[in-house]
């Protein structure tokens, strides 16, 4: 659950918002006596604002809405992130909804500061002339002036890893985001966080530069275990066919990737699925079960630890 | 329910459908210690990167460990000049921590209140 701090009822006192894997998005606002209880955020027809997948409290189950512009099918999204933002440069604040599939979605703001009528529309917000899409999930996407164009740009986490920026190559009032470039790899060879990267961008050191602050889960490796010579020699021998056979498998799918780089996203989705149902690819992954298997009896998972980490700008 | 709303990172399984990632781990940043995975060595630093190698921060001279999905915000919240580290996290808590120097140093976390009561947002 991220939150974004900021004087959304305009009266002078700073209050937050956030959203929770409820679905829908919360104010809590502050005042001279500290900060308020949370209260849902609403659209101009008193809906709790939600992109389509919420939970209702009252039937206890998760249920749909589909919000999507008129005339399109629903998204079924569900948000689990939600900053505020003027994106026609109104005076108001708009919103962006953060799906926990990958999509970003904005909200228009048809009111004005401190009396907020939101349209309940949610059109989703585009990379490079695509709808965006944080592969393997969006946990929150902040804005910062990134490149110091005046322009606020994006910066987003990944559930499965990774940072990406998206800068905005619009005008004022007119956003528009180029293609994600990468500022934290989904790595896995380098240490610190590994999944659920809330990231926020901010001049930590005070050098004048942008710096990340990043929440998340890293995998701390176990302790060894006790092996017996026979079994060290099994783990290192399944160990070097596992990474043989994983090489091969990133190979052919790199190949695919350069071979259908040409073709439309219909096009790509249908030759991944045929590739992945081919002979050859089933064996391979067949042999990857295989041998993970065999190696995991014979090492400890590493553990899951959360922490917050500093990535200062070089 | 939960197997439908918990976030799919929440699992332990492979992050990858196509490899275990502990396997993985194991392999290539295996010979790190505890201590390098919570981001203190720079050892397995990306030389491409805009950034140095992660350092860990510190909340009562201990990595932020134990917290579900923490999602840090700097920001001054009470008006006091200095920037607090706020932490929100999976079950709806909001807590904040006041930084010990300049460095990477932080006070445990508190609740964030509402009247008496820590704050929660609700969840599912």
């Amino acid at each position: 659950m991220s939150s974004q701090f900021v004087d959304f009822n305009a009266d002078g006192h700073l209050d937050f918002i956030a959203a929770t894997y409820e679905g829908t998005v919360f104010l809590v606002a502050g005042s001279e006596d500290g900060w308020g209880q949370p209260q849902h955020l609403e659209d101009a027809k008193g809906r709790n604002i939600v992109i389509s997948l919420y939970y209702d409290m009252e039937d206890n189950e998760y249920k749909n809405a589909n919000r999507s512009p008129e005339g399109q099918k629903d998204s079924g999204d569900h948000c689990v992130s939600a900053t505020v933002f003027d994106w026609d440069d109104d005076g108001d604040l708009d919103l962006l909804l953060g799906a926990y599939g990958g999509a970003l979605y904005r909200q228009m703001n048809e009111g004005k500061p401190g009396a907020p009528a939101y349209t309940g529309v949610n059109i989703p917000v585009e990379a490079d002339g695509e709808p965006f899409e944080m592969r393997g999930g969006l946990t929150a996407a902040r804005l910062v002036d990134w490149n110091g164009d005046g322009l606020q740009d994006l910066v987003c986490g990944g559930f499965k890893g990774g940072v990406s920026l998206l800068l905005n190559v619009g005008q004022r009032g007119a956003p528009r985001f180029g293609a994600p470039t990468t500022l934290i790899k989904k790595s896995k060879q380098l240490a610190g966080p590994r999944e659920g990267l809330y990231v926020d961008p901010v001049d930590y050191d005070g050098d004048g530069d942008l710096d990340l602050l990043v929440g998340g889960i890293a995998l701390v490796p176990s302790k060894e275990t006790a092996l017996s010579d026979t079994e060290a020699d099994n783990l290192d021998r399944w160990t070097k066919r596992l990474e043989g056979l994983e090489a091969q498998s990133d190979a052919l799918y790199e190949q695919l990737k350069e071979e259908s780089a040409n073709l439309s996203k219909k096009e790509k989705r249908a030759a991944l699925k045929e590739f992945q149902s081919g002979e050859a690819m089933q064996g391979l992954e067949e042999a990857i079960v295989r041998f993970q298997k065999k190696v995991g009896k014979l090492e400890s998972p590493p553990a899951r630890e959360s922490g917050i980490w500093l990535y200062r700008r070089r | 329910m939960l197997g439908l709303i918990v976030p799919q990172a929440l699992i332990l399984k492979p992050m990858n459908k196509r490899h275990s990632t502990f396997a993985l781990v194991t392999l290539s940043c295996a010979v790190a210690p505890v201590a390098a995975a919570l981001g203190h060595s720079g050892s397995c630093s990306d030389e491409t990167s805009l950034f140095d190698a992660p350092e860990a921060l510190l909340t009562a001279d201990s990595p932020f460990t134990g917290q579900m999905y923490p999602s840090p915000v700097l920001r001054d919240i009470d008006g006091d000049g200095k920037a607090e580290l706020v932490v929100g996290d999976l079950p709806g808590r909001m807590r904040f921590a006041t930084r010990k120097g300049n460095g990477l140093q932080w006070s445990k976390l508190n609740p964030m209140k509402s009247g008496d009561e820590p704050l929660r947002l609700n969840n599912w």
